[in-house]
């Protein structure tokens, strides 16, 4: 059944995207919904109207949560390229009908050779960005332990993408009984498998990073690291395809140290991918952005971001008539956030800054195949320079 | 100390959950662990909840040390 949220004030086009993307974690309740300016339709699991009056309760609280006095960030265009060259052979393409990937559960893909091997390649190609900066390589597990990322802020900015590892009980009983009835009879994994544990999935590769380096004095004004690995954010029904990923590869290049040759470091990394987006022949822009906070703080995080200049995006276009794109990287300073959180000293005696340039590795390749299509004949030629991992 | 100095010092002291001995004039965004972005983002929310000064790049920017918000309260008081 169908239910109606009016919206009074009307909704602004920024607060309707915000609510969109939060509107996913709401409530279980909800099947479908569908965001206008004046009002939110919404499709849930019954017809009962006291649950529909929780529902919108809870509509409510995320509405004004993005709403309330919100003033839209000022958008800052760092670069935007509009290059020829792309054939557009591959938007619209179903990756999936295609058997270039397949589907392995909701918000996680097994990638096809031509998939992984464009992946290792722009990796590659990113490790030269590394190499310029000097970063040495540091190695992360995909698990992190629930008190870094509290001290990082994570529960409080980021809580509905959080991803629990967990494991059975430490009981002989519960073991072999789960062993033999893994399986509830809707399908859904047995309750003892189900408790949250003492590690969660990393959502960001980083965050190893600073607290590897708690507690020391930086040697040089600025120092730099690069980290690959698995990251891991729910994002309800806002997953899709390569774009939207719960378990992605990212490659960090992040810069620690003092504060003007941190900001220094992000301006060289924004100019290097530009540099890169031409060597790409991607139509493409990078512009000021804001994290997806929730709703607790999302206003004043947002615009904390915005009026400090902590965030750019490198977004490709998906399609040619721009109707959608698609973020592929960041370009992000946390000013002394992280260095306080994990006493780290700049060379100054200061808090150390840091600042981090991300790439997700599937998105890019998703930019790549989309506008330069499916077949490696068509891709610019520094993909198909002398790499030695094979694309066939 | 005036009463318009106290006011100031309490507003900020309460904000950043710090004691009035360790506010003063010269005190401002950075100069102290609580004075954060975080501590900063506090501060932006209770101005907004106690003044009604809204929260924007705008305000964010302007509000960043103790002289600023004396004078941004001084006007309101105006």
């Amino acid at each position: 059944m169908e239910w109606i949220f009016a919206c009074s004030p009307p909704l602004s086009a920024p607060v309707q995207k915000a609510a969109r993307y939060r509107l996913h974690f709401c409530s279980p309740e909800i099947i479908r919904f569908q965001v206008s300016p004046d009002a939110i339709r919404l499709t849930l699991s019954t017809d009962d109207e006291s649950v529909w009056h929780e529902v919108s309760r809870k509509v409510e609280r995320v509405v004004s949560g993005v709403r309330d006095g919100f003033v839209p960030p000022e958008e800052r265009l760092y670069m935007e390229r509009r290059h020829p060259s792309p054939a557009w052979s591959g938007a619209g393409v179903n990756l999936e009908q295609a058997g270039l990937i397949k589907k392995a559960g909701e918000g996680f893909y097994v990638t096809g050779p031509l998939i992984a091997g464009l992946v290792e390649r722009l990796d590659r190609i990113l490790l030269d960005m590394a190499d310029v900066f000097g970063a040495r390589a540091v190695g992360t597990p995909a698990l992190i332990a629930p008190e870094v990322l509290s001290r990082v802020d994570y529960f409080r900015a980021f809580p509905h993408s959080l991803t629990f590892a967990c494991h059975l009980p430490r009981d002989v009983d519960e073991i072999e009984a789960f062993s033999k009835q893994p399986f509830e009879a809707d399908g859904s994994l047995a309750p003892a498998a189900s408790g949250a544990g003492a590690a969660v999935l990393s959502p960001a590769v980083c965050f190893h990073l600073y607290h590897f380096l708690e507690g020391t004095s930086l040697g040089q004004a600025l120092e730099s690291y690069t980290v690959r690995g698995r990251c891991f954010r729910y994002e309800a029904g806002a997953l899709a395809g390569l774009e939207r990923l719960w378990d992605f590869t990212m490659r960090e290049i992040v810069f620690v140290g003092e504060q003007a040759d941190v900001m220094d470091a992000r301006k060289r990394s924004m100019e290097w991918v530009t540099d890169l987006a031409d060597r790409l022949g991607l139509v493409c822009r990078i512009e000021s952005a804001a994290d997806p906070f929730f709703v607790g703080e999302f206003k004043q995080r947002t615009v904390f971001q915005a009026a400090f200049d902590l965030k750019y995006e490198w977004r490709a276009d998906l399609d040619p008539a721009a109707a959608d794109d698609l973020a592929v990287g960041s370009f992000n300073v946390h000013q002394t956030h992280f260095g306080k959180a994990f006493r780290i000293a700049a060379p100054s005696g200061e808090m150390a800054w840091t600042g981090c340039t991300a790439f997700g590795l599937e998105r890019l390749a998703l930019a790549v195949l989309r506008q330069h299509g499916l077949s490696p004949d068509g891709w610019p030629e520094i993909l198909k320079s002398d790499l030695s991992v094979s694309i066939e | 100390m005036t009463g318009a100095a106290d006011t100031v010092k309490s507003f900020i002291a309460r904000a950043l959950k710090i004691d009035e001995s360790a506010v003063h004039e010269s005190l401002q965004l950075g100069a102290i662990p609580q004075w954060d972005s975080f501590g900063h983002i506090n501060l932006m929310m209770a101005l907004e909840a106690e003044y009604g000064v809204p929260i924007t790049e705008q305000t964010v920017l302007q509000h960043v040390s103790y002289a600023a918000i004396a004078a941004s309260l001084a006007a309101l008081k105006r």
